[in-house]
């Protein structure tokens, strides 16, 4: 299954919209994640993040140098891709499937920064964004389980 | 029992006799010697520390003139009594980034009780719920030490230094609902509280009793919240229920908070005075005497030994092995964090060399293996 499916991270910006007392709950944010997604053949693919105050931006694809994140989390495709369908099936992430379970070790997925301050933010806005993929899992397998090229 | 006896204010029988003559005073009004004309500009998410920190306002002085209470930049009364603050240097208490902390502390509480779905509690093994109540135990317990220790010295804290004084007081609520939620943890599910051990103790016992703010500050914003936030990735990774992983994402976003404040305080007492690194250096040398102690703790390393292995049958093999994954990355975490605040501890860890095991201070330079035993 390939990862991000259409419209993942732009699912993100538009979970936050429709539901804005949920997100508003959790707390502002600051923060420039770059999400390196590695191909079984291919150079990886980067997607950029910002959250900045209550409002999350997806930038869709970029050059990490230029695009300068404050942390990078790597990882195979099919990791990513599993823990989407996890989220989808179930909601939000479960057992090990979780951004902070997957990370903890340094694999299957790596959380990657050039100052410690930065790697610690991933920790600052767990629940944000923890919540921010589950919603973008969950909306985009409905979207494609409706047929739509992009979440609505 | 000897009590000290202060002046205490008189009325001014004059300016009474004047006001019901109806001659207000007003010098409040035309001679106040402040910045007028500031005008602070909401930002997008309201109006915020940073937007208001302009003008004179905005300027933090590193040696106050007076000890008071006095608002930063209001015109002080020249008769304001002296209020004895013993932390009189910008450098003993601030850090760059705590303005943006402290409003992203007020943005981000939540609520032990409603925040946390406690009715969705599934009923464990009874293995499992004696180890998530022991991790409960020690951490309702180590918690509030966190708590204890900024509240034992804020009031020492010149109030010039408010913003800093501000975020403590955040940090102070988040530590309460850290022992709260734990607490309620172990009693939500028909476990009960565990067991608390004198280890644990010694090291909360060595921060309450830090001579300074920078040794306790070190102790405990530095090691302590970081082996914390470490065993918060943990127990999340670990937790048997959703329940506890939600527990476990909200702690660690607080505690996050808390060593991204220790780090960069501590960056900036030593970049202006590097002299101070060797006191810093024999803090953390006698936290990490008593951090390897906590690290050979029976309640402190065996509850997530089972909870990661999911019983007690595995834990000595799957468990622990997760176990030493963990210490690793608690380790490496800490050692980073140092060396971003300007210390360089990886030639002077205390730790055994059990514990450095597969980190980057195992072998130094040298060859020469750094852990004491």
């Amino acid at each position: 299954m390939p990862f991000p499916p259409p419209g993942f991270f732009e699912a993100m910006a538009e979970a936050v919209e429709t539901e804005p007392d949920r997100f508003r709950h959790l707390g502002i944010a600051s923060l420039r994640l770059c999400v390196l997604v590695e191909h079984p053949s291919g150079p990886p693919t980067a997607y950029g993040l910002v959250l900045d105050g209550d409002d999350v931006l997806p930038l869709g694809q970029v050059e990490p140098s230029a695009f300068e994140p404050e942390v990078t989390v790597r990882g195979p495709e099919e990791v990513w891709a599993a823990m989407a369908a996890d989220a989808a099936a179930h909601g939000a992430a479960s057992g090990s499937q979780t951004l902070n379970a997957l990370t903890l070790a340094g694999f299957p997925l790596a959380v990657e920064a050039d100052d410690p301050l930065g790697r610690d933010k991933f920790f600052r806005y767990a629940q944000t964004l923890q919540e921010l993929f589950d919603a973008a899992a969950t909306r985009a397998a409905g979207a494609q389980n409706l047929g739509r090229p992009s979440v609505a | 029992m000897t009590t000290t006896t202060r002046p205490t204010p008189a009325a001014d029988q004059g300016y009474l006799d004047r006001l019901r003559q109806g001659k207000l005073d007003l010098r409040w009004l035309r001679e106040t010697r402040s910045e007028w004309g500031v005008r602070a500009r909401p930002s997008k998410v309201g109006l915020t520390l940073m937007d208001i920190a302009i003008g004179s306002y905005g300027e933090v002085p590193d040696r106050p003139p007076r000890r008071t209470m006095a608002p930063r930049g209001s015109d002080v009364d020249p008769e304001v009594p002296d209020l004895g603050y013993t932390i009189n240097e910008k450098a003993e208490v601030w850090s760059d980034n705590v303005l943006e902390l402290y409003e992203e502390a007020v943005a981000r509480q939540w609520s032990a009780t409603r925040d946390i779905p406690w009715r969705d509690l599934p009923e464990l093994d009874p293995d499992l719920e004696h180890a998530v109540c022991q991790l409960a135990t020690v951490l309702s317990e180590v918690e509030m030490v966190a708590s204890d220790f900024p509240a034992k010295w804020l009031w020492r804290i010149n109030h010039d230094f408010v913003e800093a004084k501000m975020f403590l007081c955040t940090q102070i609520m988040d530590e309460a609902r850290h022992t709260e939620v734990f607490r309620k943890r172990a009693l939500a599910n028909g476990g009960g509280l565990g067991k608390a051990s004198a280890v644990t103790e010694r090291f909360l016992q060595l921060v309450l009793d830090a001579q300074s703010y920078d040794e306790g500050s070190a102790l405990m914003h530095l090691l302590g919240e970081g082996i914390v936030l470490s065993l918060f990735r943990a127990g999340e990774l670990v937790a048997p229920s959703a329940v506890e992983k939600r527990i476990f994402r909200l702690c660690m976003q607080d505690e996050a908070r808390h060593v991204a404040y220790g780090t960069m305080h501590l960056r900036y007492r030593l970049e202006r005075d590097p002299s101070l690194a060797e006191d810093f250096h024999a803090y953390l040398d006698r936290g990490e005497d008593i951090i390897a102690a906590l690290f050979s703790t029976p309640e402190v390393v065996e509850p997530t030994a089972v909870l990661a292995a999911g019983g007690v049958a595995a834990a000595s093999e799957l468990g622990l092995a997760a176990a030493n994954v963990v210490r690793t990355q608690v380790v490496e975490e800490y050692l980073a964090r140092c060396a971003r605040a300007g210390l360089d501890r990886r030639s002077r860890l205390r730790l055994p060399s059990a514990l450095l095991e597969g980190t980057s201070a195992a072998v130094p330079m040298d060859g020469q293996s750094t852990g004491q035993a």
